[in-house]
């Protein structure tokens, strides 16, 4: 006979499971936030000993030489010490398999031409390098597998000087001529990749054309020859956006396309293995040329739920992972650290959709009504209805309440303050431009004739900030608040792309996105020009146009920061968006693990730089 | 009997047809991929060509017979999301670790749901009974991600005792998932196991066993359990299936590698094919399974295949 104690133990167990469950999460929810992680002392103080070794919009200008043949060098980078491991990292003994949990990602790949830059930076950057390398303290463009570059005077000719010193993991030599063959990668047919379309207008729509234009001079020489000036291109050669990765030209020549299934790289880690939905597997390339990591082994462990992640960490069966703001009080309670990036790297903002014409290009953004709009009654072309969303919006709150204050100001869509174009006045002039004052945005209504107007306010998600949502739900009351007559509509992104911002219906409504840190001509680009149709436009103006034209076809730093900062004042002094927070990158690591970890911040590149990842000392 | 099978076959093809046509349906009316899986700087020009590449711009109708067509050898296509895989090759990969989980959760349904049904009928109306009661009504409520969350939080990250996600660790990486789904089962068996216990109880073969002083352990365990085992036998076929298909939840939350978790990322990603072979494949579970308890019945019951 069963005895009765089994039944009561059932119970029991039952009644331990709710209470244990149910108790601790209250206990933890309950808990003061503690700060999240500095940047570690060694970090700073290796930043500031580096010499300044940046891109083409931060170097510094030379005479041009007229009448030669020889491309004019204004443009220029050159080898510096930087990136180095501090001393610290030189005398930390090797660690076993890092294992970090992350959420999977959308493509799952090891081509990097067959997804966004967000799926190769995770899963494609660990095993191989770019042309141009990225600093870990500040976000630059520092020699890598390029020692130097520089472009012609009008930016239509790019030569990238490549080390002799680099080799794939199986032992063959990287050349220049692996270079045309991996850009040829990011235009085929099957290519979805940030940059295909980008690079099929810089090089030509097919591999014969392409590789007419990327030419190898000679084994460490490589030329990009572009169909129409660009002044980004070492940015575009390198890990910040993400898709021009170095592949195996012989590889792919022994094994066609196939053989990149199980690629070898020039990267600090070799590629070992991947299982669909649960993880990627690379080992330490002990002989990279720049960096050999400091763990034998690394593992992305893809995991879908984020208390999944944190157990995981809890638990120390993994030592990094991705987990959203609301839990980095529960992490901290368990005794994780919550590390930020050194930049704060993602852009919050609110998208006011219809200051754009989409049938042709007309005067948006600095003339109202006239020969830009089929919708002559469109509220958000007049720049005062613009001044009143934003004033009515109170980001203090927003920061305070979703971001727990680690947000920084943000004060034009696309500019960071840390690169070419961003012009301080906007920051001297924010509060008083762009300050919390739901009297004074009732007045603007008032005074522009469109007091109550209806305004659709989008609900939808994006990866990288979870807060969106929330975000939209406050807007709606402040918005509601000041008199506007606001209707929500929950919608997942892909539908939010099919139904409005493709075929360029965003009039009327409004949305919460996030962008990246890059140059805010690559923003710029998406948002605020006419042409590309299926673009995500903001404000388009033919004067935005001619500036952005300006901007990204100078390689001369003056001109083109200077044109950005027009094209800046324009969409900061008629209220082109609703810019909310810069936010830095944040992750959440095991202390008793992960020694140091320094890493720009991206939302593209949430995990990047591993090779300088650290193990605790013991 | 044969006309009867054949009859069942037809019908069954049938309904795995009009399937292919709501799963077809409903797939394209979620949403175009390329809305999910272009970048953000993607223009009009590299959806159409992608469109173009991956057959999405032909007219429905075509779409759907060529789709029949390679269906019928297996062939659901190629991922969209997971690049150089076929959908069906993805749907193998997983359907063992599926399998394997809802195998072990039906060993956790009975072994748990059986003994706790004996009882409750046994001691009707006692302690036992409620208690018996109480779980069937947790059973039946709660929902198996908020189980499957608490059980790893107290299980997993308190008390150490189970991994948390996976099925790296081995054997012991299945209990805290199998538990999570067996758990809603556990409620059903039990109390199917229970009715049909106070059923069998109260007949008079039973009360003849007692009168002769057959051991009550005996009466209940042998005699009665096995005569009331008939219904909950039928139910535990389909439980199966059901399993199966329950586990979708589940496998995200344990991160675990099976057919659920590859629809649920599928879907999110409006990855067609995938989407496709995963219902298409657990529609044929369902299907078989109730075809084949059909069967056992009509050859069981002659009256079933006369009717």
């Amino acid at each position: 006979m069963v005895k009765p104690t089994i039944l009561a133990a059932f119970a029991g167990a039952l009644l331990l499971v709710i209470g244990v469950a149910c108790g601790g999460t209250s206990e933890d929810t309950g808990a003061a936030s503690a700060p999240a992680a500095q940047p570690q002392q060694a970090a700073q103080q290796q930043t500031q000993q580096q010499q300044p070794a940046t891109g083409g919009q931060q170097q510094q200008a030379a005479a041009p030489a007229a009448a030669t043949p020889i491309p004019t060098v204004i443009a220029t980078a050159t080898p510096s010490p930087t990136n180095t491991p501090t001393a610290a990292q030189e005398t930390e003994q090797l660690g076993g398999r890092l294992r970090i949990a992350t959420i999977p990602p959308v493509q799952q790949l090891v081509g990097s031409w067959l997804g966004t830059t967000t799926s190769a930076n995770t899963q494609v950057r660990p095993f191989t390098d770019p042309l141009v390398h990225t600093d870990r303290f500040d976000g630059s463009l520092v020699p890598g597998i390029a020692t130097s570059w520089e472009a012609n005077e009008d930016g239509t000719q790019w030569t990238f000087h490549l080390r002799d010193d680099v080799e794939f993991h199986d032992g063959t030599p990287f050349t220049a001529n692996d270079v045309p063959h991996s850009a040829s990668l990011i235009i085929r047919e099957d290519a979805i990749a940030t940059d295909t379309g980008l690079f099929r207008g810089l090089f030509g729509d097919n591999e014969e054309e392409l590789l007419s234009n990327i030419v190898a001079l000679d084994d460490n020489t490589v030329q990009f020859n572009l169909i129409t000036p660009n002044s980004l291109m070492d940015f575009f050669a390198g890990a910040q956006q993400g898709n021009l990765f170095m592949y195996s030209k012989a590889q792919y020549d022994a094994g066609g396309i196939e053989a990149y299934e199980q690629p070898t790289g020039v990267g600090p880690w070799k590629f070992e293995e991947r299982t669909i939905d649960v993880n990627l597997v690379y080992s330490r390339n002990a002989d990279h040329y720049r960096r050999a990591p400091f763990f034998q082994e690394m593992e992305f462990i893809l995991i879908p739920e984020e208390t999944t992640r944190l157990a995981q960490l809890q638990t120390q069966q993994v030592q990094i992972g991705e987990v959203s703001r609301e839990l980095h009080v529960d992490a901290q309670n368990a005794g994780l650290q919550v590390l930020q990036s050194e930049l704060p790297s993602i852009q919050v903002a609110f998208i006011i959709g219809g200051v754009y014409n989409p049938e042709e290009a007309g005067p948006c953004l600095t003339e109202e009504f006239q020969n830009c709009f089929y919708q002559p009654d469109e509220p958000h072309l007049n720049a005062k209805v613009r001044e009143a969303i934003n004033r009515a919006i109170n980001r203090d709150e927003i920061n305070e309440q979703l971001f727990g204050g680690i947000g920084r100001q943000h004060t034009v869509w696309g500019y960071h303050p840390a690169l070419p174009g961003y012009n301080p006045r906007w920051t001297e002039e924010f509060d008083e431009k762009y300050g919390f004052d739901p009297d004074r945005a009732r007045e603007l209504l008032q005074e522009s004739g469109y007091e109550g107007y209806e305004l659709t306010l989008l609900l939808t998600q994006l990866p990288g900030v979870p807060e969106m949502i929330p975000m939209g739900e406050a807007a709606f009351t402040y918005l509601t608040n000041v008199g506007i007559n606001v209707t929500s509509e929950a919608i997942q992104w892909s539908d939010y792309r099919a139904k409005y911002y493709r075929p360029g219906k965003t009039h009327g409504t409004i949305a919460a996105t996030r962008g990246t840190y890059r140059p805010a001509d690559i923003t710029l680009r998406f948002y605020n020009r006419s042409g590309d149709a299926g673009f995500w436009r903001t404000s388009v103006d033919p004067m935005t146009d001619a500036l952005y034209d300006k901007a990204t076809q100078s390689v001369d730093p003056e001109v083109k920061a200077q044109a950005l900062s027009d094209l800046g004042d324009l969409k900061f002094d008629l209220y082109s968006e609703v810019p909310i927070v810069w936010l830095p990158a944040q992750i959440v690591v095991d202390p008793n693990a992960v020694g140091e970890m320094v890493w720009p911040g991206n939302i593209n590149a949430s995990f990047t730089h591993t090779e300088y990842i650290t193990p605790t000392a013991q | 009997m044969q006309r009867y099978i054949i009859f069942r076959v037809g019908q069954s093809i049938l309904t795995l047809l009009v399937l292919t046509v709501i799963v077809f349906s409903l797939a394209r009316l979620s949403g175009d991929p390329l809305d999910v899986l272009l970048p953000l700087e993607a223009t009009n020009e590299d959806a159409e060509r992608l469109r173009a590449a991956w057959g999405l711009d032909r007219p429905l109708y075509i779409q759907y017979f060529t789709f029949i067509g390679n269906a019928i050898t297996g062939d659901f296509g190629d991922s969209l999301r997971v690049r150089g895989r076929t959908a069906m090759s993805l749907v193998l990969e997983r359907l063992p670790n599926t399998a394997a989980l809802a195998g072990v959760a039906v060993v956790v349904a009975i072994v748990i749901a059986v003994p706790i049904g004996v009882l409750s009928a046994v001691k009707k109306d006692t302690a036992f009974d409620y208690v018996g009661k109480l779980i069937a009504l947790f059973g039946q409520s709660l929902p198996a991600f908020w189980l499957g969350l608490m059980l790893m939080w107290v299980f997993a990250a308190q008390l150490g005792w189970f991994p948390v996600s996976g099925k790296e660790a081995g054997g012991i990486s299945y209990i805290l998932p199998a538990i999570a789904i067996g758990w809603f089962q556990v409620a059903a068996l039990m109390r199917l196991v229970r009715s049909s216990m106070l059923d069998v109880l109260d007949t008079e073969y039973v009360k003849l066993a007692r009168i002769k002083g057959v051991p009550e352990w005996k009466v209940v365990w042998k005699h009665c359990l096995r005569n009331a085992a008939i219904a909950p036998f039928t139910y535990f076929a389909l439980i199966i299936g059901s399993l199966m298909v329950g586990s979708v939840s589940i496998e995200f939350v344990f991160a675990w590698p099976g057919v659920g978790r590859l629809a649920v990322d599928a879907a999110v990603t409006k990855d067609f094919p995938v989407v496709q072979a995963v219902v298409i494949t657990f529609c044929l579970v369902y299907i078989i399974a109730n075809l084949l308890v059909d069967i056992v019945y009509a050859y069981v019951d002659p009256r079933i295949r006369y009717n």
